[in-house]
């Protein structure tokens, strides 16, 4: 058991660092935050300094890991143009890599993974949109998604309908997985405005009617694609953790530059009750990243556990609300007026997407209960 | 809690205001400000002097019926409540202090009749470390200096106060004020907030009085602390009610929310929490600094908590504006950190149970 991060992913968490100082200037977050929009002059050059790796996923986790500490809603944006990517380098053919991944890993494209509909967020078996099939093999899309990242900047989707009627008690059958491109008749993507936070990341609703999608854009097999989408959270999860990680440092360390910046002026920093504010804060947050990196190891070297992911995936969540929220309450007037409101707003969505923590504490004593009978 | 006549007459005028004025305006509020024929009607209806002596036009309302108002407002819109708060509790609250003087006396009668409003400077009460930066010149009592924390600055008139070896001034800056830099908005976005320089000449500034020890502007808000309770107490209130009704129509893998036992545990724990603190609130409106203490920073907290859950119980619907969800999560960590400050009300609370000894390590 070591500690230690590889040499080279100690140098692209550096270098990571090095770049959101730089890039993720408070003038530019707060800017990207009040307006709303998508910092795509940040994604170019995120991309340009090779952090959208596919090759190198603990530089990417890393990556994420020291965007978000310094402003998640920036950081987040930099890294997920490829959004959904592993699904098909997993699941897809040839002819779909390089139609659709190459040109995203080549910083050209922008993908998008399209799951959650109005009706069904964490329930995934339980969404609209339909497939059906023509008569020449293609097939129509019908329906609507909404919260869909990159929704109206992606050039393609990777997108889950059922195209056949789920037999009673097997809900999860009966889903196929495509890729829409965002240019197709029928297609439309409306951006959603008025988010509490991530608000630098584009979020959209889309609509389809009569879409066609042609039969070569079917990812895996018909009907398989609950699987897939599973497969996937459990990659995505990992990352999610990261960034709640990567939220709940940068709070850390916002105050602990405060408690350095009012010494002489208070003796705050000095009281016993602060220090123990940044134990617990501090305790958390390493215990946060521990569970975080072991579930990256077991995914890292092929061998998932779910188990892993979503304790991983729930506590960071957890741990990023909890510390901005004791951090904010000891600074007061002093915190809501920095960057730690931007950080209150931009935490709490780490423990509703890919999953609520609801959903990840029913996955983590399902999958033990499961673990135990195997036995 | 048994409401009075006079209480059951306030909460039914202070709902049906919220209901015809409010309700359909709550999201553009957050937008774009209050809209002066609301506070035309808030003042007409006496809610903005409402705890003003009759003698300065006031409602002259007692603290249950102030609480009451409050608690609907924040139902409604928290940054409605927040703007009566800060016009009765803190602009009135201190100028009561020097009553006598015609000055005061003519503030808090505009005040209430909403001719004019006023605003205080924060800073003594919210940060940790910042005081205002204010001095004054003794020839002409001209009054100049900045400060950091002020709610609605472009409010008529500016309360500051400004302390000495003797004890506390207040001042009351009737122009010369200017906003140096907008503050970044967590809550109550219905309300600027910003820095602000003031210069003002002996013929904008006004001394109302001064008294020894404590500011009266501190003194203002240690007395309000029930109203900053009733206004957390809204929005628990309001954030569970709407999680509630939410999870009786929203289904998810085949069910409505409520039928989950977590979802229903949590939602009905966050109640039960909420009434016992209403309880608490209205059995001891009269009480002292440590029932205003107790009932502070726990309801302050427990919002905080239940606009998390309601946020939680939505989902994503709950992240967008629409849904008000997120405001309610906003303005309840806001109203923590813009109605004073936990770690000083901490070691108050302490010093009323363990003596002033006590908390000093």
């Amino acid at each position: 058991m070591d500690f230690e991060l590889p040499e080279d992913v100690a140098a692209v968490r550096k270098k990571a660092r090095d770049f959101a100082l730089r890039e993720f200037t408070p003038e530019v977050a707060s800017m990207y935050d009040r307006e709303e929009t998508y910092p795509d002059d940040i994604r170019r050059k995120a991309f340009s300094e090779g952090f959208l790796d596919m090759s190198n996923p603990w530089g990417m986790l890393v990556a994420m890991e020291e965007f978000c500490r310094v402003d998640a809603g920036l950081g987040l944006s930099a890294i997920v143009p490829a959004f959904g990517s592993e699904v098909v380098m997993l699941f897809g053919n040839e002819e779909q890599k390089k139609k659709y991944l190459d040109p995203v890993l080549r910083g050209e494209k922008i993908s998008g993974f399209a799951i959650t509909d109005s009706g069904a967020g964490s329930d995934v078996a339980g969404i609209s949109a339909t497939l059906q099939k023509n008569g020449d093999g293609s097939y129509s899309l019908n329906g609507q998604k909404t919260f869909i990242t990159n929704g109206a900047i992606a050039d393609h989707f990777y997108l889950l309908a059922r195209s056949s009627p789920a037999p009673a008690d097997k809900r999860h059958r009966g889903l196929t997985m495509v890729i829409v491109e965002s240019k197709m008749p029928g297609f439309t993507a409306a951006q959603l405005k008025g988010k509490l936070g991530m608000r630098a990341t584009n979020t959209a609703e889309l609509n389809f009617s009569n879409v066609r999608i042609p039969a070569e854009n079917v990812i895996g097999e018909e009907g398989r694609a609950f699987y897939y989408v599973m497969t996937f959270f459990n990659i995505s999860r990992i990352y999610v953790a990261a960034q709640a990680l990567g939220i709940a440092q940068g709070a850390f360390d916002r105050l602990r530059a405060y408690l350095q910046s009012v010494k002489g002026r208070s003796d705050i920093s000095r009281w016993e009750s602060t220090q123990f504010l940044v134990a617990e804060v501090a305790s958390r947050i390493e215990a946060a990243r521990l569970l975080t990196y072991r579930a990256a190891s077991h995914l890292f070297k092929f061998n998932p556990d779910p188990v892993s992911t979503s304790i991983a995936k729930y506590y960071a969540a957890e741990t990023a609300t909890y510390a901005v929220t004791r951090i904010l309450e000891f600074m007061g007037a002093d915190g809501i007026t920095g960057d730690l409101e931007r950080f209150y707003r931009d935490s709490k969505i780490m423990e509703i997407w890919e999953g609520t923590s609801e959903v990840e504490k029913l996955i983590i004593a399902r999958m033990l209960e499961e673990k135990e009978e195997g036995k | 809690m048994k409401l009075t006549e006079e209480n059951q007459l306030l909460l039914s005028a202070a709902r049906e205001f919220a209901e015809r004025e409010v309700r359909g305006i709550a999201v553009d509020i957050e937008r774009s400000g209050i809209p002066q024929p609301v506070l035309g009607k808030m003042a007409e209806m006496g809610f903005l002097g409402a705890t003003a002596p009759d003698r300065f036009g006031g409602a002259s309302l007692g603290t249950t019926s102030y609480l009451l108002l409050l608690e609907t407002l924040a139902r409604y819109s928290p940054s409605l409540a927040f703007y009566t708060y800060l016009q009765n509790t803190l602009v009135i609250g201190s100028l009561i202090h020097f009553q006598d003087s015609e000055a005061a006396g003519e503030s808090i009668r505009d005040v209430s009749s909403g001719k004019r409003s006023g605003t205080v400077v924060l800073d003594e009460l919210v940060s940790n470390t910042e005081g205002s930066n204010v001095s004054i010149s003794d020839g002409d009592r001209a009054v100049s200096g900045s400060a950091g924390f002020v709610m609605h600055p472009d409010a008529s008139f500016l309360l500051l106060s400004h302390a000495d070896a003797e004890g506390s001034s207040l001042f009351q800056l009737n122009g010369g004020v200017k906003q140096t830099a907008e503050n970044r908005r967590l809550g109550f976005r219905g309300l600027g907030f910003g820095r602000v320089s003031f210069a003002a000449s002996k013929e904008e500034s006004a001394l109302l009085g001064r008294k020894s020890g404590q500011s009266v502007i501190s003194l203002a808000a240690s007395a309000g602390s029930m109203a900053v309770a009733a206004i957390a107490l809204g929005i628990a209130e309001e954030t569970v009610d709407r999680a509630a009704a939410y999870s009786k129509t929203r289904k998810t893998f085949g069910s409505r929310l409520e039928e989950y036992r977590p979802v229903a545990y949590s939602l009905s724990s966050m109640m039960a929490e909420t009434e016992v603190l209403r309880e608490y609130i209205y059995s001891s409106a009269g009480g002292g600094e440590k029932e205003g203490l107790i009932a502070k920073l726990l309801m302050t907290d427990a919002a905080v908590r239940a606009s998390k859950l309601s946020m939680q119980v939505h989902g994503g619907n709950g992240y967008f504006e629409e849904y008000q969800i997120e405001k309610y999560y906003r303005d309840a960590m806001a109203l923590e950190a813009l109605t004073g400050n936990r770690n000083s009300d901490l070691g108050s609370l302490a010093h009323q149970m363990l003596g002033s000894g006590s908390a000093s390590i």
